[in-house]
């Protein structure tokens, strides 16, 4: 057992040695943080409440980048190492391809993560310089926090979500499905309100079943409310981390499923 | 080297016609806009686009904001009457419908345009989304003030001292302007309200002089009154207050404990008292008010 989580560990640490010599990850780090720089410049031409703005704006930025690094690491660290045919001398040696998805993702999601903390770091001493002008009440620090994890959290769905097409797919196909099922994500919860509204059993049964199917970012996201300073430690926002979890744990396992069946002869 | 000045050459004239027809388009942006007389904007349909923002709501409203801002300090566009501001203040509150600010600095401005009725509606749609008391205040300025409906100005005043985090001085207002709409009663039953509503010892005891101050002004109000009625039946002034006694109705005569600290004065006809620093003016009553009671 020991020896299996030291193999994904090995397998982690490669995946991440490899794609942070990818120079586009550079382009999307300082993509990023040239995002966080130009909030402050635009916080400088409204009147009042700059901190609002250098937080969302900061926060939005991180998400973003966030996203696009961790669908090109998932698409890129699996689909496209199956098409070069680079994965098979892994593939040959004594680890399952479960522990190969597992350990493949763990290392996505550590690049994206490292990445996304520099971002953060950057953000977080952006909006330092202006937390003086968060009027009579401090800056809700816990909250911000709160709300970075939550980003964290739904890095790891996305990355989950780029594995799971790159296991049963080329890498354009991944690519495509990737960035469409996570745009989707934040489309479920509009998505069942207007299918609510039809008059189709059947259409509402669809609009039900999609909603449950698809990620829903849309929950979790608190970064509205750390704006608008209403209480982000709630049991509905513990409800959705736990879900997020669930979710990415439920598509790995589903793509490890698939992997282990997919004929790469 | 022959190539590689050619490609050179080659760069530097598609950026110039790209530089060429940038300008060009500029300028000719800037002349229709001189023609038309309006800064242009795009403002999308606020309630359409926030379904596809991609859970970026917020921010899309901030970068709105942003250009809300930048029109606010167009020149031109003030001058013409800052007709795009109403649809962006929209845009940027059905976006983030607790975009407090928006509410605000929209409602502000097109009551100093004087679009009062425009003013009130972004005004009353932040007044069911936002939080901010200046929002119900600001309401109550312009009805009081601009339409002098003094009862919808009471109305929206009363929400902005009922919201935590406001001035302890709109309270004072509130009574106020029931009592200068006329009715003392209602101003007395909303401090008692309050008074109720407040944990804070500091501000009960405020509360508790402005009560103490509401029932002189009755008192003062029902000796007037008495007064009157007694040169009426008379035909002449009273020479003191006891005279009253016996000759005014009694559901006129002062009950409140504070009526002892009544001075009158026969040469004026005046009554005051010493502990009401200022009297509760009555202003005359305008159509809109009369208009909205009858109602």
């Amino acid at each position: 057992m020991i020896n299996r989580i030291l193999a994904m560990g090995v397998l982690a640490r490669t995946t991440v040695a490899e794609a942070i010599r990818d120079r586009i990850l550079y382009g999307l780090l300082l993509f990023g943080i040239g995002l966080i720089l130009l909030s402050a410049v635009l916080s400088n031409l409204t009147v009042g409440f700059r901190l609002r703005i250098v937080t969302d704006i900061s926060l939005s930025a991180i998400m973003a980048a966030g996203t696009i690094m961790a669908v090109l690491l998932g698409v890129g660290s699996i689909a496209k190492e199956i098409e070069k045919k680079t994965a098979y001398p892994l593939l040959a040696k004594p680890i399952s391809r479960g522990e190969y998805i597992i350990g493949k993702y763990l290392g996505v999601l550590s690049t994206t993560y490292i990445n996304v903390l520099l971002m953060m770091a950057a953000a977080t001493f952006m909006i330092a310089q202006y937390r003086e002008e968060s009027g009579h009440h401090a800056y809700a620090w816990n909250a911000f926090i709160i709300t970075l994890l939550f980003l964290l959290i739904r890095l790891a769905v996305v990355a989950s979500v780029a594995v799971f097409f790159s296991t049963f797919g080329s890498s354009t196909f991944a690519l495509i499905s990737s960035v469409g099922f996570t745009v989707a994500g934040y489309f479920t919860s509009e998505l069942r309100f207007f299918l609510e509204k039809s008059e189709s059993e059947l259409l509402r049964a669809i609009g039900k079943g999609l909603y449950y199917t698809m990620p829903d970012f849309a929950m979790l996201d608190p970064l509205p409310l750390l704006i608008h300073n209403h209480p982000i430690f709630t049991p509905s926002t513990l409800f959705a981390a736990v879900y997020a979890l669930a979710y990415a744990l439920c598509l790995l396992t589903l793509s490890a499923f698939l992997f282990s069946r997919r004929d790469l002869g | 080297m022959i190539m590689r000045l050619a490609s050179f050459l080659l760069v530097v004239v598609i950026a110039g016609t790209a530089h060429f027809f940038h300008i060009h388009s500029s300028r000719s942006a800037s002349r229709e806009i001189a023609i038309t007389n309006e800064v242009r904007l795009f403002i999308p349909d606020g309630k359409s686009i926030r379904h596809f923002c991609l859970g970026q709501r917020t921010t899309l409203a901030d970068l709105f904001w942003l250009k809300l801002v930048q029109y606010l300090g167009t020149p031109e566009a003030y001058r013409k009457g800052l007709h795009q501001l109403l649809p962006l203040a929209h845009l940027i509150t059905d976006l983030d419908p607790e975009y407090g600010y928006a509410y605000m600095a929209a409602g502000l401005v097109l009551n100093s345009k004087k679009r009062v009725v425009e003013s009130n509606e972004i005004l009353e749609k932040g007044a069911q989304n936002s939080s901010r008391w200046e929002i119900p205040f600001y309401l109550a300025f312009n009805y009081w003030y601009e339409l002098k409906d003094y009862i919808q100005g009471a109305h929206w005043l009363k929400k902005a001292a009922l919201v935590p985090g406001r001035p302890t001085y709109i309270t004072g207002l509130v009574q106020r302007l029931y009592s200068q709409a006329g009715t003392l009663d209602m101003a007395k039953q909303f401090t008692k309200a309050m008074l109720e509503e407040t944990p804070s010892e500091e501000h009960r005891a405020e509360l508790l002089q402005r009560l103490k101050e509401l029932d002189i002004e009755e008192d003062l109000q029902k000796i007037e009154r008495a007064l009157a009625i007694f040169e009426k039946d008379k035909g002449r002034p009273a020479w003191s207050l006891e005279e009253l006694i016996g000759i005014a109705p009694p559901h006129l005569l002062p009950f409140s404990p504070y009526h002892h600290s009544l001075q009158y004065d026969p040469l004026t006809q005046e009554v005051k008292s010493p502990l009401l620093e200022k009297r509760f003016a009555l202003p005359k009553m305008e159509e809109p008010v009369i208009e909205a009671r009858e109602k």
